[in-house]
C-alpha cells in the first residue's frame, strides 16, 4: 500500500517482476480498480469481515432471545436441556474444532504453493462438515421421533396437548422422562453409594440409551450405562421429600426478581445438583413454557446448521478452483457423489426408504458423470490450480467463514448442552 | 520459486514504517506447531467446559462455561482466523459487533428485569392447559 499513492494504476503492475500470469504483466487476479494485489487483498479481507461482524449480529438476535427466556426460566432450561445429548454435543464440537485446523493449515498450504497439500486439506474440511451434519441428523431425528421437535410437533405445546388431551399428554411426559432424558450429570459418580430408590427404570433407561444412540459414540453406552443405575425416581428417593406438596404450583420458585431466578430454596436444598428436576416439580408458568426451549435450540442449531451447509459449498468451489482443468473432471461428480452417499446414509437414522431413491439416482448420476469425464481426462490439460502465494485470497476468506462457523457453534455447546 | 524468500520479505517489509514494497499481500504464514497448539488447547478447553458441568459451583458453573467459551473464541479468532496478524481495522470491526451485540443483550435483559413483578402476576390462580392435566 506504501507505493500506491506514487504509482498510477498499471504502471506498478508493469514494473512488478512478480507477475508471472498473463504475457504483458498484467496480474489476472488484480481487479482494475485496485491499484495493487496488497490492496485488493486487504479490502477483500476488511469486506469479510464486516460482513462476519453483520453474521454475528444476526446470530446476536438469537442470543439475545436465548438469554432472556433462560432469565424468565430457569427451570426450564435446567429440565428441557436434559432431553439433549450433551456426548453428541462434545463430539460434534471435536469434529468442528478438527475441521477448522484443516481449514487453517489449508490456508498455510495455499500460502507455501502446496497445492496438492491444499486439494487434501479442503477435501477433508469437508468430510468434518458430513461429519458434523451426520452426528446433528442424528440428533435432530431423536429429537423428531421422541416428539420434542419444533412448533406444534413438540410434546410439550399447547396444540399437541389439546391435541391428544391431558391424560394422554401425561403418559407421553412420563415416558419421555424414563427413555429419552439424559442421564442426570454426574449423578451416577457422585451418589452411586447413596441408597436410591427406583432402580426399577434404569434396566429401560440403559436400554432406550442403547438403542437411540446405536454405535454412534463409542463409549456412550458405558457412561449412560453407568449413570443409569443410579437414576432415581423423584419422589422416593432417600432423603428427598416432595417439597411442593400442598403447595400451590407458584411457591415452587423463588421470585425470580428476588435473585437470579432458582428452585425455591426447599427443591435447592433438598436436591442441591438440580440434577433430578422432574416435570411435575416444575411450575406451571415454566410446564407451559418447555416448548419454546425446543424452538430456540432448533432456531438456533438450525441456523448454525445453514452456515455449514453454506460454508462447505463454498469450501467445494475453492476445492473447484485448487485443482487444474483435469483434476476440476474429478472434482465435480465426486463432490455431487458425496451429497448422495450423505443421504443414503440418512437412510441409516431416519429408515425413510425415499431416500434410497434420491440418494441413489444422485449417486447414480455422479457416478455415470466421472466415467465419462475420465474418458475425456486424456483430452484436458492438467494444468494447476488457481491459487497461490500471490493470490489466495478465496481460501482465506473462506477459511474465515468455516471458522466462524466454529466460533458459534463454541457458544451454543456450552449454552444449550450443558446447562449446570 | 522465488516466492519463499519474497514472502519473508514482504512480511518484513510489513513492519518497516515506509518500506518500499512491490504491492504483494503481507502474508503471515502461520506455523503447524502453533495450529496444532491452539488445536490442542481447544480439544484440553472442550473436556474441561464438559467436565466442569459435573462440578456443583452454584451460579459460577455459567459464568466459568461462557469464560471457557470466549477463552476458545479468542484463540479460534487469534490464530485460525489470524486477526493476530492482521490489520487492526478488523479486530475493530470485530469488537464492535459484540459490543452492540452485548449491549442489546444486556439491555433486554435490564428490561425484562424491570417488568419482572407485573409478568408474574397474571399467573396466579388461573387455570392453564397443563393443569388440566392434573
Amino acid at each position: 500500500m506504501s507505493n500506491a499513492e506514487t504509482n498510477v494504476a498499471g504502471t506498478a503492475l508493469l514494473d512488478d517482476p512478480h507477475a508471472e500470469h498473463g504475457g504483458n504483466g498484467h496480474d489476472p487476479n488484480l481487479a482494475h480498480h485496485f491499484d495493487t494485489p496488497e490492496q485488493q487483498y486487504t479490502s477483500a479481507k476488511l469486506g469479510m469481515w464486516i460482513f462476519l461482524g453483520t453474521e454475528l449480529l444476526m446470530f446476536g438476535g438469537l442470543f439475545c432471545a436465548y438469554s432472556v427466556y433462560r432469565h424468565n426460566h430457569p427451570e426450564v432450561f435446567v429440565y428441557a436441556h436434559k432431553f439433549l445429548d450433551k456426548w453428541l454435543g462434545a463430539v460434534n464440537t471435536v469434529v468442528l474444532i478438527t475441521s477448522s485446523l484443516t481449514m487453517a493449515w489449508a490456508v498455510r498450504a495455499s500460502q507455501m504453493n502446496k497445492s496438492r497439500l491444499l486439494t487434501v486439506l479442503l477435501i477433508l474440511t469437508i468430510i468434518g462438515g458430513y461429519g458434523f451434519l451426520g452426528i446433528k441428523s442424528i440428533e435432530y431425528h431423536q429429537k423428531y421421533e421422541h416428539g420434542l421437535w419444533f412448533g406444534g410437533s413438540n410434546i410439550f405445546s399447547e396444540s399437541y396437548i389439546e391435541k391428544v388431551g391431558p391424560k394422554e399428554f401425561e403418559k407421553s411426559v412420563e415416558h419421555l422422562e424414563h427413555t429419552t432424558m439424559e442421564p442426570s450429570h454426574a449423578g451416577g459418580e457422585a451418589h452411586a453409594g447413596e441408597a436410591r430408590g427406583g432402580d426399577a427404570h434404569s434396566e429401560v433407561i440403559g436400554q432406550a440409551n442403547g438403542e437411540a444412540h446405536g454405535e454412534a459414540v463409542a463409549g456412550h453406552e458405558a457412561v449412560a450405562g453407568a449413570a443409569a443405575t443410579s437414576q432415581p425416581t423423584l419422589k422416593t428417593a432417600a432423603g428427598f421429600s416432595d417439597p411442593n406438596a400442598g403447595l400451590p404450583d407458584e411457591a415452587k420458585i423463588k421470585p425470580s426478581f428476588e435473585s437470579p431466578a432458582g428452585l425455591a430454596p426447599e427443591v435447592a436444598a433438598a436436591d442441591p445438583h438440580h440434577h433430578h428436576l422432574s416435570f411435575e416439580e416444575l411450575a406451571l408458568r415454566d410446564k407451559k413454557n418447555l416448548a419454546t426451549f425446543f424452538n430456540i435450540y432448533f432456531f438456533m442449531t438450525g441456523l448454525h446448521g445453514v452456515h455449514v451447509v453454506v460454508g462447505m459449498s463454498l469450501i467445494y468451489w475453492v476445492l473447484l478452483r485448487s485443482v487444474g482443468p483435469r483434476g476440476r473432471l474429478y472434482v465435480w461428480p465426486l463432490g455431487l457423489a458425496s451429497v448422495g452417499v450423505f443421504l443414503l446414509y440418512l437412510i441409516i437414522i431416519t429408515h425413510y426408504m425415499m431416500l434410497a431413491v434420491w440418494g441413489g439416482a444422485v449417486l447414480l448420476f455422479s457416478l455415470l458423470w466421472l466415467v465419462r469425464n475420465l474418458t475425456i481426462a486424456n483430452s484436458v490439460e492438467e494444468g494447476h490450480g488457481e491459487f497461490s502465494r500471490d493470490y489466495f485470497t478465496p481460501v482465506d476468506l473462506v477459511g474465515l467463514y468455516w471458522h466462524l462457523v466454529d466460533l458459534i457453534w463454541i457458544f451454543l455447546f456450552p449454552l444449550l448442552y450443558l446447562i449446570h | 520459486m522465488s516466492t519463499v524468500a519474497h514472502a519473508h520479505d514482504s512480511h518484513a517489509a510489513s513492519h518497516g514504517a515506509d518500506a518500499h514494497d512491490d504491492g504483494k499481500p503481507h502474508i503471515h504464514v502461520t506455523s503447524p506447531l502453533l495450529l496444532l497448539g491452539v488445536f490442542g488447547a481447544l480439544l484440553v478447553l472442550t473436556v474441561l467446559t464438559v467436565a466442569v458441568t459435573s462440578i456443583d459451583l452454584g451460579p459460577l458453573n455459567i459464568w466459568i462455561a461462557l469464560f471457557v467459551a470466549v477463552a476458545k473464541g479468542g484463540l479460534v479468532v487469534m490464530y485460525f482466523m489470524h486477526l493476530r496478524w492482521d490489520s487492526y481495522y478488523n479486530g475493530i470491526i470485530l469488537i464492535v459487533s459484540l459490543f452492540f451485540i452485548a449491549l442489546f443483550i444486556g439491555i433486554a435483559i435490564l428490561d425484562t428485569k424491570e417488568y419482572q413483578p407485573n409478568m408474574e402476576a397474571p399467573h396466579q390462580g388461573q387455570v392453564l392447559p397443563v393443569q388440566d392435566a392434573r
